[in-house]
C-alpha cells in the first residue's frame, strides 16, 4: 500500500505545478486584461498565416 | 482612381465608419463616406493591416476632418510636463500610456497592437481593452509622442489627456488586488489537496488498517501552513487593528477560531489522538478570502473619486515673449495671457482680452446653452469655448480660480465632517453588530459547558470547549454578507448602476431624502426635445440641414442633426460664425442656421404660430433657424426633454424618502418638471452650488439623511456633503465627480428597483445569519455533547459554507434575472 504514498506525492506535485502556474499567471498580469486575450488569440493567428 | 457616385436612391455606408451617405467616395471597389475615412483605409492597406476590416463590419471612428487641431498635443514636447506621464524612460526607448476611449473591438485591438507595421520607430504598442489603455513603447531619438498622438488621432483613435493622469496610484491597486488572487490560491490549493487526503478518513473514521492514515495526517498539517501563515494573514491584520482601536470586529472571533482550530489539530497528530480538523480549517479560509475577494471587486475602468483634475487639461497655451508655449497649469502666474482654442477648456479665472468667447459652462453650472461673453468681462475656469481661439489674461491662478476653491472647500469640510469608518474593510456595520452578539453568545455557551462537565467529567473540559470554539466559528456571518453584498453589487452593475464599494450600499439604506439636480440628471442633455415649425422639409433638404447642423460646433445645433439621423451629404465652403451660427453650400444651395441675427430676422418675428417675443423666449427655451438660400424655412425649437419614465420612479422613490430638486437652471420649465414630480415636492430654481450644499446641510441638520443625484461639476459641493451621492452619466467613461455611485442615464428611471435591491440585501444578510445559526445549533449540539469529531466538522463546515453561498446568490438575484442586461461597460 506504500505505493498510495508515492502516488499522493505526485499528486500534490502536479497539483503545485498548477498553483505555481496560477501565481505566475496573476503575476504576469493576465487577469488584468481580462477580455483583450480573448480578442488578441484571433489577431495573433492571423500574423502567422500572413507570415507565410 | 476617385470616382464619386452619386444616385438619389441608393444609400451607401462608409467602408470605414459605417455612416450612411448618399455620395459616397469610390475607392478600391468600395464607399467611403468622407476623405477622412479613405485615409485611413488607404494607410492601412498600404501597410498591409486589411484584417482590420476582416474582423469586424465598418470598424472604424468617424473621421472628422474639421478636428485637426493637434496644438493640444503640444505640450507632449516638454520634456518637463511629458517626463511624470512616461511609465518607462531609457536613453533609447520610452514607453507612454494613451487612454483611447473609442476602442470597442477586436478591429481596434488588432490595429494599434500593430502600430509599429505604420510606423517603424514605434517598438512596440500593447492594449489594455478593459481599461481601453494603450501602452506605446518608442525610439526617443526618432519619433515624438506627439507624433504618435498625431497617428492615433489620424487613424481615429484621439487620446485623451487630464492632470490626473500625473498623480497615478493605479499600480498601488493592481497590487493590492493581486496579493489577494495569491492567497485565495494558496488557500485553496490547500483546501482541495487536503480534502482529498482527508477522504479515507471520512469513510473509515478509526479504523486505520494500513498505517497510512498519520501519513495523510502530516501532508494535512505541512499544506495547512502556508494557509494559517499567509493566506489568513488580512484576518490578524483587521483583527490586530481593531483591537488597537478598542473595536471589536468580526476578524478578532475569526481568528480566535482559526488559531485554535489549527492548535488542536496539530495537538491532535502529535499525540496521535485524532486526524485534525485541517480540511475544515482550509476550507473556511478559502471561502472567507472568496467572499470578500468577490465583495470587493472594483470595476477598473471606472473611478469615483475624480477631482477637478481628471477635468483639466495637463498644460495651457501661454503667450510669452511672441509665441505661444506649453505651460503646466499648476505653473500659470496672474497676469500671463493665455489662449484657448476651440473646444479647449478654460483652466484659470481670467479676463477676456481678445476675441469672442462663446462658452459653454454647462458642466460647471447646469446652464444648458453656451454665454457669448465680450472683451473685457470675466471669464471662470471649467467653461468650454466654441468657436475661434481667443485669448485671456489670468487673473487668478489655477488653484485659487472658482472652481476648484469650491471643490477644495467642499473637500475640506468633509474632512471635517467625515462619517467615521473605524475599520478597514468595507463590511457593513452591522455585521460587527452581529458579531459581537454571537461572540458573547458563545462566550455564555462555553462557559455553560465548562460547568456542566465539571460537574460530569472534568476531563473532557478542554475537549469539548475547543471543540465549540471550532464548530461555532462566525465565518458564517462573514461569508453572508460579502456574499450577498457581491452579489448585490454586481445585480446593480448589470442594472447600470455602479458602486464604490459596500459600505455606500449601507450608506444608501440609510437614506431619507433623496435631492435631484435638474439639468443633466432629470433632463437628457444629449438628445434634448426638438421640434421643427415652418415650411415642410423634402427628404433632401433635411439631409442636407442635418449635414450643415453636424458642422457646427454648437453643441444643440448638433443635437439637431442626432434628432434628424439622416444619412451624410458632402458641404462645401463650411462656415462657423461664432455665437450666431453655421452656413454651408451644398450644390448651388446656400444654408445657414443659426440665430435671429444670423438669419437676417427682426427681434418679434415669429414662424407658424402668432405670440410675443417675451412669451416665446421664456416659454421654448433655444431656437435655430433655418435659412435656404434667400428663403427662411423654419425654426428648430430646441428644449431640455425629461428622461422616460421618470414619473413613475419619483412616486415609487417618494414612497421611501422625501425628494427636493434643485436647479441651476432658471424657472422656465417649471410647468413641465411639476407634471412629472410627487406634488408636494419642494423645487428650487436658480440654486448656486454653494446653495446647493447649503441645502443638504440644512437637511442634515434637522436629522435627515440625505442621497443627492447630480452630474456636472455645479453639483461636486452638494454631493460630497450628501451622505451619498450619485452621479449620473450618459457613458461609463465620459467624467463624472467624485460619488459613491455612477449610474447610467438611461437607468435612472429605475432607481426605485435599485434601491429595492440594496434594501434586499439586509434582509438575505439576515436571512442567511439565521441559516448560520442553525448550522451553529446542530454543530454547537455535537461540540457540547463532546461527540464532535472531524467527519461530523468536515460535512457541517462545507454544507453551511455551500448553502450561504447558493442561497445568498439565489436571494439576491430572484427576479432580477429576467429583467434585462443593461451592462454598457463592456462595450
Amino acid at each position: 500500500m506504500a505505493v498510495i504514498l508515492i502516488l499522493m506525492t505526485c499528486s500534490i506535485l502536479v497539483a503545485g505545478g498548477f498553483l505555481v502556474a496560477y501565481l505566475w499567471s496573476v503575476k504576469s498580469g493576465q487577469y488584468d486584461d481580462i477580455e483583450g486575450g480573448g480578442l488578441r488569440l484571433l489577431n495573433e493567428s492571423e500574423v502567422e498565416i500572413s507570415k507565410e | 482612381m476617385n470616382v464619386e457616385n452619386q444616385n438619389k436612391s441608393i444609400i451607401y455606408s462608409c467602408f470605414h465608419c459605417g455612416v450612411k451617405t448618399r455620395k459616397a467616395l469610390i475607392f478600391d471597389d468600395h464607399e467611403f463616406c468622407c476623405i477622412g475615412c479613405k485615409n485611413v483605409y488607404q494607410i492601412l492597406t498600404k501597410n498591409n493591416l486589411c484584417k482590420y476590416y476582416d474582423l469586424n463590419n465598418q470598424p472604424g471612428n468617424n473621421i472628422q476632418v474639421t478636428n485637426e487641431n493637434y496644438a493640444k498635443f503640444n505640450f507632449l514636447e516638454e520634456e518637463s510636463l511629458l517626463k511624470p506621464l512616461l511609465s518607462f524612460d531609457s536613453s533609447e526607448l520610452r514607453r507612454l500610456s494613451f487612454y483611447l476611449p473609442q476602442i470597442h473591438c477586436s478591429s481596434c485591438l488588432y490595429l494599434l497592437e500593430n502600430l509599429h507595421k505604420l510606423n517603424p520607430y514605434i517598438a512596440s504598442s500593447q492594449l489594455n481593452f478593459t481599461k481601453k489603455e494603450l501602452s506605446v513603447s518608442y525610439f526617443k531619438s526618432t519619433i515624438s509622442a506627439k507624433d504618435i498622438a498625431i497617428l492615433l488621432s489620424a487613424l481615429g483613435y484621439e487620446p485623451y489627456f487630464s492632470l490626473s493622469d500625473i498623480r497615478n496610484s493605479e499600480s498601488k491597486q493592481v497590487l493590492g488586488r493581486n496579493k489577494r488572487l495569491y492567497r485565495l490560491g494558496v488557500a485553496g490549493f490547500a483546501f482541495s489537496n487536503i480534502m482529498l487526503m482527508s477522504f479515507p478518513e471520512y469513510f473509515d473514521w478509526g479504523n486505520d488498517v494500513d498505517g497510512l492514515g498519520v501519513y495523510f495526517q502530516w501532508f494535512s498539517f505541512i499544506l495547512s501552513i502556508p494557509v494559517v501563515l499567509y493566506s489568513a494573514q488580512e484576518f490578524y491584520v483587521i483583527a490586530w487593528g481593531g483591537i488597537k482601536k478598542k473595536y471589536l470586529t468580526i476578524d478578532l472571533p475569526i481568528v480566535l477560531a482559526l488559531v485554535i482550530t489549527f492548535s488542536r489539530s496539530v495537538y491532535e497528530i502529535t499525540t496521535n489522538s485524532g486526524p485534525g480538523y485541517f480540511d475544515s480549517l482550509t476550507g473556511i479560509v478559502f471561502f472567507m478570502l472568496m467572499g470578500r475577494y468577490l465583495q470587493d471587486k472594483t470595476y477598473e475602468n471606472l473611478s469615483f473619486s475624480r477631482d477637478y483634475s481628471s477635468y483639466f487639461p495637463l498644460s495651457a497655451h501661454v503667450w510669452h515673449a511672441g509665441k505661444e508655449q506649453e505651460v503646466a497649469i499648476n505653473d500659470i502666474k496672474i497676469e500671463d495671457q493665455i489662449i484657448v482654442h476651440n473646444q479647449e477648456i478654460i483652466v484659470c479665472d481670467g479676463i477676456l482680452a481678445s476675441g469672442l468667447a462663446v462658452i459653454d459652462y454647462s458642466f460647471v453650472t447646469g446652464e444648458s446653452s453656451p454665454v457669448t461673453i465680450k472683451e473685457g468681462e470675466w471669464l471662470y475656469a471649467g467653461g468650454r469655448q466654441l468657436g475661434p481661439s481667443i485669448r485671456l489674461i489670468a487673473q487668478k491662478t489655477v488653484a485659487h480660480g472658482y472652481l476648484v476653491s469650491l471643490w477644495n472647500q467642499s473637500a475640506k469640510d468633509n474632512e471635517l465632517h467625515k462619517k467615521e469608518i473605524p475599520i478597514e474593510t468595507d463590511e457593513n456595520k452591522y455585521i460587527h453588530v452581529a458579531s459581537q452578539w454571537f461572540t458573547i453568545g458563545l462566550f455564555l455557551i462555553a462557559i455553560a459547558a465548562v460547568l456542566y462537565w465539571l460537574y460530569m467529567d472534568s476531563s473532557q473540559i478542554l475537549h469539548v470547549v475547543t471543540s465549540i470554539l471550532i464548530v461555532a466559528c462566525p465565518c458564517a456571518l462573514l461569508l453572508s454578507v460579502t456574499f450577498t453584498n457581491g452579489h448585490i453589487l454586481s445585480a446593480l452593475a448589470r442594472h447600470g448602476m455602479y458602486l464604490r464599494n459596500a459600505t455606500a450600499l449601507e450608506r444608501w439604506r440609510n437614506t431619507d431624502v433623496v435631492v435631484f439636480d435638474k439639468t443633466g440628471t432629470l433632463t437628457d442633455t444629449i438628445q434634448p426635445d426638438i421640434n421643427y415649425s415652418g415650411k415642410s422639409l423634402t427628404d433632401e433638404q433635411l439631409d442636407i440641414v442635418a449635414a450643415v447642423a453636424k458642422e457646427s460646433i454648437h453643441p444643440i445645433a448638433r443635437a439637431i442633426s442626432k434628432f434628424l439621423d439622416r444619412v451624410q451629404v458632402p458641404l462645401e465652403e463650411v462656415e462657423n460664425v461664432s455665437g450666431q451660427g453655421v452656413e454651408a453650400v451644398f450644390g448651388v444651395d446656400k444654408i445657414q442656421l443659426g440665430n435671429r441675427a444670423f438669419v437676417g430676422l427682426s427681434e418679434t418675428y415669429v414662424v407658424g404660430e402668432s405670440g410675443l417675443k417675451e412669451s416665446l423666449q421664456s416659454a421654448l427655451g433655444s431656437e435655430i433657424w433655418l435659412k435656404f438660400n434667400k428663403e427662411i424655412l423654419g425654426v428648430f425649437r430646441v428644449k431640455s426633454r425629461y428622461r422616460q419614465n421618470l414619473e413613475f420612479m419619483m412616486t415609487s422613490v417618494n414612497k421611501r424618502a422625501h425628494i427636493s430638486i434643485l436647479s441651476g437652471d432658471n424657472s422656465s420649465e417649471e410647468k413641465e418638471l411639476l407634471k412629472l414630480i410627487p406634488s408636494n415636492t419642494p423645487v428650487k430654481f436658480d440654486a448656486k452650488p454653494h446653495e446647493k450644499k447649503d441645502y443638504i446641510v440644512q437637511l442634515q441638520l434637522m436629522g435627515k439623511n440625505v442621497m443627492m443625484v447630480g452630474d456636472g461639476l455645479n453639483d461636486v459641493a452638494a454631493m460630497q456633503q450628501a451622505n451619498f451621492s450619485v452621479a449620473v452619466t450618459e457613458n461609463v467613461g465620459f467624467f463624472t465627480p467624485g460619488s459613491d455611485a455612477i449610474i447610467l442615464g438611461n437607468s435612472l428611471n429605475h432607481l426605485h428597483e435599485l434601491w429595492k435591491l440594496a434594501h434586499r440585501a439586509k434582509k438575505v444578510i439576515w436571512w442567511s445569519f439565521a441559516i448560520s445559526i442553525i448550522y451553529n445549533i446542530v454543530g454547537l449540539s455535537f461540540a457540547i455533547s463532546g461527540t464532535l469529531n472531524p467527519l461530523v466538522a468536515a460535512i457541517l463546515m462545507p454544507t453551511s459554507s455551500i448553502t450561504i453561498v447558493i442561497f445568498t446568490y439565489l436571494a439576491s438575484n430572484w427576479g432580477y434575472w429576467l429583467k434585462g442586461d443593461k451592462n454598457h461597460l463592456v462595450r
